[in-house]
């Protein structure tokens, strides 16, 4: 009887180590992510931003990858972003604290490559897209970035499919060879629930995004930037991701301009002067009040706009999901996305820095 | 004070070299002086290597313009004369050309209008028609891509390596030699933008190396063969049959030369007498400078090249550049040859030219006519050579027996026409010279036309012979035109520098420059008595029959510089008095300021005296007046009137209220002009001369001590340009303390007038108290 139980206990108690043992991670690494590709330089408003949260790590889009038909694989929208020249630019200001910051940041080259890249490359054309990309990160650093010092992390952002799984995974353990640094890489909620349909990407740690979980256009009355309930959906019952993990959260928002039902455009959300013009009809959703030209587009009175945004109490409550349903290792990196001061302005300091802290309460 | 008085000179004072400053200064193009047009000739596979200043910019821009779109360039006609050929010449060159060149036809279209593609289809020539359908769809990949990932200077892309794999297979495999070979060239110009050189290498080798028959294809191929050749001989010579035999290739292939390796080291791969032409020809081509014994290489091995006749035509137009540049304006030759030292000094140089041209004659000379493409050019050289070497009068036998051969509609009638006009014009003798009728009405017509140059030839020619008064109105008609296109600029014989720079392109401020009085006055009694008795008269006296009330300003201005106050009047009288309201007078810039008053420092600046208003009429009236009652022994304020004269004369300097009085320029980095007056323009000579005159006359010792002080202002502006060229690099506090010290006139103060020493060198107020004293 006893020797009949033996299995069945082991089982119970590793079943309820799987998917009872939760750890709450204890240090939280700060970043963001930096994805504008024709900005030449950190402004004032982004510095400030940097120094208030004592900034760790810096995510900056290098460039983004695609299949072109005379090229094969090419780069484009590379950055124009120079951080600093030399540590001495921000030794020599006065403002300690942010040179301080500065000087212990890591920026981490990100590349965004699209899923079609991998879909009918050969084995020698990711080797070859490999070499390419660290080739094109190391000069890029040295550069823009800074000439005499060095990264230690490459994040590929790709929204692989099961198709593409192989050329994929393929392609990151030769970024690794090549390039004999720590890879990341980010890992969508779908990809992150069903591991064994996507498989466990070759990489050293991945960051979970918490965001974009919706097509934009598919349910109006859902915010596809993040939705708590859709998140919960992933997240619950979920195993224990055999990778270290890292998070990413929206602090941005988004606005479709519909006219006659149709998508019309894509406003910066932000604009002061939509204040005035408009007219809120039901979660989500605005009407437009009065014709006002923005952004070469021509609101007319009548149209809709569906205006998503992240408020503060969402992203504590996605942090409370988290928290509650998935195991992270004691020192996390939690980055926001994204460095674009037209987004944050609506949050202060204090609320952004309260979404670094949360995640050690 | 008194130093920073000097300081404050020394800055608005330097004499300088001509300014060159840092805005436009001709040069190239725009100075090249040149008659015979080489467009006149055609040879437009040659298009880019007209003589032109602009080494970097080829001819071919300005040619393209005026490119006859309806003719077709040499390599494609080759090409297309091949393809005609495989089609037993059943079809037309029109319909070859639609077909292979526009985009208009599908090649697998059997039913598609054009008749070449409906043979091919006809004749079932499935390989051609597959080659041509290939050939289009790679044209996009025929140049270089920069690379995306910034690792090599261009992109390998795979597209085109994949149509590459294509187009090998079909030459390993094809039967058909003709369009093998064509593929071979496709595959190579391919591999040459992908950056693959070792497989044009092999191909080249391959299909091409051994051919002994050779098409426009092969020479196509060894372009990019060429091209991937490590720099040597060999790759001189294949450059040099490149550049013979595919004229459409001959702009790039000409930058493939070497000229480091010599003519004879490339010689050695020449097989036959034709490619030791080709040899020579590129090293012709290839020459700036004196190109002869590649001519007559040229000749002795192909006579019938048609290289051998553009290439005299090009020496021909370097000699008229470096001849005649620096003959009629006096600039250097546009394009500096490599041994730039030889070209020292315009006189000597053109002396060298014209042997040189003497040279190219005789060989001319030596050539028989039957034997060389063309016999026309051949005899316009041999005529611009004699009239360059001043054999005048057989150069103009040589001109009109041309232009009895030539058809009244021949474009070469003009540039014949030109060069007969300056050679009639040159020949004659100095003292007698004049517009001939017969050139009359080709003045007008290429005046018309903006040819400026043509113009200035004959207006030199006469200047140089002695004929002012028609060279001045011919001058009247340079760079009138809209358009900036062939303007002239020229300096001046005597170097004389008037304006803001060195040199000319107007006539009124070259004659301010160069011209004397009698000249003016013989030129304005010329003007005053015309008459439109015909058309050329009216339109040579245009200019100047409206322009007369400046020509005596001019005239005024001229005898003012020689101190002839009474002709400086009369002249100025006959000005009609709004000219000096007019755009073209400083007046109102610089004055309403009075040049009969002065004090130590002021210079340009308005003073309380500027309440009346002169012009020059009566300035120079009322300087006579001065002046004529300093010299009566019975005016009892005699010092008083030269005090005034001296101010006056000082105010008509380069520092004073009134130099528009003697220039028509004025700078604070002050130049020389060279002109007869220069002296007492920059040294003050004569209001030192009356200063000095009313103080030898002046019984009032205040007044006395001012006019010695004003002396000094004078000897000041002396020491400053002599003691200038002698110190240049002294410092300014030092160089203005030897200013001072050695200013005599500053010395005689403190020993004749000690008590007023102080006051007059270091008191800036003191002029006004002094000059109390002395009550008119």
């Amino acid at each position: 009887m006893k020797t009949r139980l033996l299995p069945f206990t082991a089982f119970f108690l590793f079943s309820f180590l799987l998917f009872s043992c939760k750890r709450n991670t204890t240090i939280v690494d700060r970043g963001f992510y930096f994805w504008k590709n024709n900005k030449y330089s950190l402004d004032s408003a982004d510095l400030n931003r940097i120094k208030s949260v004592s900034l760790h790590k810096l995510y900056v889009k290098f460039f983004e990858v695609e299949t072109d038909p005379v090229f094969g694989t090419r780069p484009y929208a590379k950055t124009e972003l120079h951080i600093w020249n030399s540590y001495n630019d921000y030794n020599n200001k006065t403002d300690s604290v942010l040179c301080y910051t500065m000087s212990q940041l890591n920026i981490i080259p990100t590349i965004f490559i699209k899923n079609t890249v991998f879909k009918h490359t050969s084995k020698a054309g990711l080797d070859s897209l490999a070499d390419n990309i660290v080739f094109l990160i190391n000069k890029y650093f040295k550069k823009n970035i800074m000439k005499d010092s060095d990264y230690k992390e490459i994040q590929i952002d790709c929204d692989w499919t099961a198709t593409t799984k192989d050329n994929y995974f393929y392609f990151l353990k030769q970024l690794k060879s090549f390039s004999s640094k720590t890879i990341s890489c980010t890992l969508r909620l779908y990809p992150y629930k069903y591991p064994d349909l996507m498989g466990v990407p070759p990489v050293d740690k991945a960051t979970l995004m918490c965001y974009n979980l919706i097509n934009p256009f598919e349910n109006e009355n859902k915010n596809s930037i993040l939705d708590t309930k859709e998140l919960s959906s992933y997240l619950k019952n979920t195993k224990r991701y055999p990778k270290h993990l890292d998070v990413a959260l929206p602090v941005f928002s988004v606005m479709q301009v519909y006219q006659n039902n149709q998508l019309a455009g894509m406003l910066n959300p932000n604009k002061e002067e939509l204040v005035n013009v408009l007219q809120k009809i039901k979660p989500l959703w605005y009407e437009v009040i009065k014709d006002t030209e923005l952004e070469n587009i021509y609101l007319r009175k009548g149209d809709k706009v569906k205006l998503e945004e992240v408020s503060k109490p969402t992203i504590t409550e996605t942090i409370d999901l988290l928290q509650k349903y998935v195991s992270f290792d004691d020192t996390t990196t939690v980055t926001l996305f994204h460095l674009d001061e037209d987004n944050l302005k609506k949050y202060k300091n204090e609320t952004i820095g309260s979404f670094y802290t949360d995640f050690t309460h | 004070m008194k130093r920073s008085a000097v300081f404050i000179l020394i800055l608005l004072i330097s004499i300088l070299k001509p300014a060159k400053g840092c805005s436009y200064y001709p040069y190239g193009e725009d100075v090249r002086f040149h008659l015979l047009n080489p467009e006149s000739f055609g040879y437009k596979d040659f298009a880019p290597f007209y003589y032109t200043a602009n080494m970097f910019s080829p001819a071919q821009e300005l040619i393209n313009a005026r490119y006859n779109r309806d003719s077709l360039e040499s390599s494609k006609r080759m090409n297309i004369e091949l393809w005609r050929k495989r089609c037993k010449c059943a079809v037309s060159e029109k319909d070859v050309y639609d077909a292979v060149y526009l985009d208009s036809f599908l090649m697998n279209d059997p039913d598609c209008k054009n008749k070449f593609i409906q043979y091919l289809h006809k004749n079932n020539d499935v390989e051609a028609i597959k080659y041509l359908d290939f050939a289009k769809n790679i044209s996009m990949f025929n140049s270089f891509f920069e690379d995306p990932w910034e690792r090599y200077q261009t992109a390998t892309l795979p597209q085109r390596t994949a149509f590459i794999a294509t187009g090998l297979k079909k030459v390993n495999d094809l039967k058909d030699e003709d369009i093998k070979l064509r593929y071979a060239f496709l595959i190579i110009r391919l591999c040459y933008y992908n950056s693959d050189f070792e497989t044009i290498k092999k191909l080249y080798n391959e299909n091409f190396g051994n051919r002994e028959e050779k098409n426009i294809i092969d020479y196509w191929s060894m372009y990019f063969f060429a091209l991937t050749e490590p720099k040597g001989a060999l790759r001189n010579y294949h450059a040099a049959m490149v550049f013979t035999y595919a004229p459409d290739k001959r702009f790039m292939v000409e930058q493939v030369y070497c000229k480091k390796i010599s003519v004879s080291e490339t010689l050695r791969h020449a097989k036959n007498k034709k490619e030791i032409a080709a040899v020579w020809l590129l090293a012709g081509i290839d020459n700036p400078a004196r190109a002869l014994e590649c001519i007559k290489n040229i000749y002795i091995n192909d006579p019938h090249s048609d290289g051998l006749s553009f290439l005299l035509l090009r020496e021909v137009n370097k000699l008229e550049d470096w001849i005649y540049t620096p003959y009629y304006t006096y600039f250097e030759p546009s394009v500096s040859p490599e041994n730039y030292n030889v070209y020292s000094k315009n006189h000597q140089r053109i002396l060298r030219d014209k042997a040189y041209a003497q040279e190219v004659l005789s060989f001319v000379n030596s050539i028989n006519c039957k034997l060389i493409e063309s016999p026309k050019v051949l005899e316009i050289t041999n005529a611009y050579l004699l009239l360059m070497t001043e054999k005048h009068s057989a150069s103009l036998a040589k001109l009109n027996a041309i232009n009895n051969e030539l058809n009244e509609g021949n474009t070469l009638n003009e540039d014949i026409n030109i060069l007969k006009a300056v050679c009639l014009t040159a020949q004659q003798t100095n003292g007698s010279a004049i517009i001939f009728d017969e050139i009359k009405p080709l003045l007008m017509q290429q005046c018309r036309l903006n040819n400026y140059r043509f113009i200035f030839a004959i207006a030199r020619e006469l200047e140089f012979k002695g004929n002012t008064t028609d060279a001045a109105l011919l001058f009247s008609k340079i760079n009138v035109g809209q358009y900036e296109e062939n303007s002239l600029s020229w300096k001046s014989r005597h170097h004389h520098i008037t304006s803001w720079d060195d040199y000319y392109t107007n006539y009124f401020y070259y004659m301010d420059a160069e011209y004397t009085t009698n000249e003016m006055v013989q030129l304005i009694t010329d003007v005053e008595k015309s008459k439109d008795k015909d058309v050329f008269s009216s339109w040579k006296y245009s200019m100047l029959k409206n322009d007369l009330p400046r020509m005596y300003d001019l005239l005024g201005t001229k005898y003012l510089r020689e101190n002839d106050l009474i002709n400086a009047l009369s002249s100025y009288e006959k000005v009609n008095d709004t000219l000096w309201k007019s755009k073209y007078f400083s007046y109102k810039t610089y004055l309403n300021a009075n040049p009969f008053y002065t004090d130590f420092y002021n210079e340009h600046n308005k003073t309380a005296a500027d309440t009346i208003n002169y012009n020059k009429a009566s300035i120079t009236r009322a300087l006579i007046k001065y002046i004529n009652r300093g010299d009566d022994i019975n005016e009892k304020d005699r010092d008083y009137y030269f005090f005034l004269a001296a101010n006056c004369y000082l105010n008509m300097t380069q520092y004073g209220n009134s130099w528009m009085m003697k220039r028509y320029y004025w700078s604070s980095s002050a130049v020389k002009s060279n002109l007869p007056d220069d002296k007492d323009y920059m040294n003050c000579d004569r209001a030192k001369l009356y200063y000095l005159k009313a103080k030898s006359l002046s019984k009032n010792k205040k007044f006395a001590a001012i006019c010695l002080r004003l002396s000094g202002r004078c000897e000041k502006y002396r020491l400053v340009n002599e003691l200038r060229d002698k110190f240049p690099n002294l410092e300014w506090e030092k160089f203005s303390e030897k200013v001072f010290k050695a200013n005599k006139y500053y010395s005689q103060i403190k020993t004749q007038y000690p008590d007023y020493y102080e006051d007059l060198i270091s008191n800036c107020f003191s002029f006004e108290d002094y000059m109390k004293t002395r009550v008119q």
